[in-house]
């Protein structure tokens, strides 16, 4: 990549721009940046492919807990209090959604726990991973899940 | 010596002032080559408007930015390689209104660059919506009853948030305007230059040419300066105010430059375990 001073012209351009740097407003080129720009995203998956996207701990319980974020810590402080013993999926990253990894759990028991009155971590999993889910345990009180009541919780729903 | 000018069509209104300030600026640079400015030292940014669609008729580096997000480019790109020369293009909307707090930052911190405002009054790009520095009464769009705000001063105001060069000049004064840009560059420290820059969308020459004309003498202090911004027209043309002051870069690192004396990996690890063992 160049930087200045350089000889050779180099203009960044918020706008669309042909490969100089040059704005553009021909359709051919503009359809042919915004192409080049999603490659991105193919490149971004296989290089994820070879890192670790996902965190798992699979427990006896053949119940599947999914979880991301600051709820992964009380999750499994529930675990350890209530003495159960079932798998944890906390993905690390969410888009690209690391479907790969997630393809295994499609029709097992699952349960996601979430801090979220719309369920948007469900509707991911479900939307991009396909996977059944059969319960979100949730909260939205401005206050992280208390590692009991949420042990209780878990209980209810295994 | 590689043009200046690049392949892109121009799609500035025949007869904007756009044009002299395009020309103005052209001359300045092969002026300031003369001097032994390398021209690959030349970086310019613009904002989003009519005016920063100077970026794509220049054949020069540089950053074209969001809307009123110039500022904070340039200073970005001065204080990682202070020996790069910086000219920053921004419009009255652009830089006195989204762009508002970074102009006024840029100035507080007297970055070195030359900040050149074309001053059309009006969001000439979005079909004439009224600006920061548009005149009370104006009737556009999104004023059909007529304006009722006052503008901003933009000389004073400039002067007042730490400027050390302010000077207005007008698209019908090339050679005055190139003069004013090749000492706003040569100045160590936040040149602003205000450009009357008629867009004759929205206005007419003669509105400008017939009011016209340049300060008797530069004001000697600060004060002088400040009063006289105050007083004169908005059509008074001139070197306001010029001063040497603390340049940022100098004030946060001297004579380094990031870019050009880099530490090596090696040399950076060493450090970093120096620190650490010492304790």
């Amino acid at each position: 990549m160049l930087f200045p001073p350089s000889k050779k012209i180099i203009k960044w351009n918020s706008y669309e721009h042909d490969e100089f740097g040059i704005t553009t407003e021909n359709a051919e080129k503009i359809s042919f940046m915004h192409d080049k720009r999603n490659k991105k995203e193919k490149a971004l998956i296989e290089h994820l492919k070879g890192q670790e996207t996902v965190k798992i701990i699979r427990g006896e319980n053949p119940n599947n807990i999914f979880t991301y974020g600051s709820t992964y810590m009380s999750v499994l402080e529930a675990l350890k209090y209530g003495k159960i013993n079932p798998s944890i999926i906390a993905p690390i990253y969410l888009n690209p959604l690391p479907i790969w990894e997630l393809e295994e759990f499609r029709n097992q028991d699952n349960i996601v726990i979430e801090q979220s009155i719309t369920g948007q971590f469900t509707s991911l999993l479900k939307g991009k991973a396909g996977l059944n889910i059969k319960h979100t345990i949730t909260q939205y009180d401005g206050r992280p899940f208390d590692p009991i009541e949420l042990s209780i919780k878990i209980k209810e729903v295994l | 010596m590689e043009d200046l000018k690049t392949y892109a069509e121009n799609t500035w209104c025949s007869g904007c002032g756009n044009f002299g300030i395009l020309n103005a600026i052209k001359n300045a640079i092969l002026f300031l080559e003369e001097k032994g400015i390398k021209r690959e030292n030349i970086v310019i940014t613009a904002g989003i408007g009519c005016h920063a669609k100077i970026f794509d008729y220049l054949n020069l580096s540089g950053f074209y930015g969001l809307h009123g997000r110039n500022c904070s480019n340039s200073e970005g790109i001065k204080i990682a390689n202070p020996d790069l020369k910086v000219i920053n293009f921004s419009g009255d909307g652009n830089g006195l209104g989204e762009g508002l707090a970074h102009t006024i930052f840029a100035a507080k911190r007297n970055q070195d660059m030359t900040f050149i405002l074309h001053n059309n009054s009006v969001y000439a790009l979005t079909t004439g919506q009224f600006s920061p520095l548009t005149e009370k009464g104006w009737k556009g769009p999104s004023t059909p009853l007529g304006s009722f705000e006052e503008p901003f001063n933009p000389i004073s105001l400039m002067i007042e948030v730490g400027a050390t060069f302010v000077a207005r000049a007008y698209a019908g004064e090339i050679k005055h305007l190139t003069d004013i840009i090749v000492e706003a560059t040569k100045h160590d420290g936040f040149a602003f230059i205000e450009v009357l820059q008629p867009a004759v969308s929205y206005h007419k020459w003669e509105e400008y040419s017939k009011y016209v004309e340049f300060l008797n003498n530069e004001p000697r202090t600060r004060e002088e300066a400040l009063n006289t911004a105050r007083i004169s027209h908005k059509f008074t043309l001139g070197v306001f105010y010029r001063t040497e002051k603390p340049v940022y870069h100098r004030e946060l690192y001297g004579d380094h430059n990031p870019i050009t004396k880099k530490k090596s990996r090696e040399e950076r690890l060493e450090k970093i375990h120096k620190i650490l063992n010492s304790k």
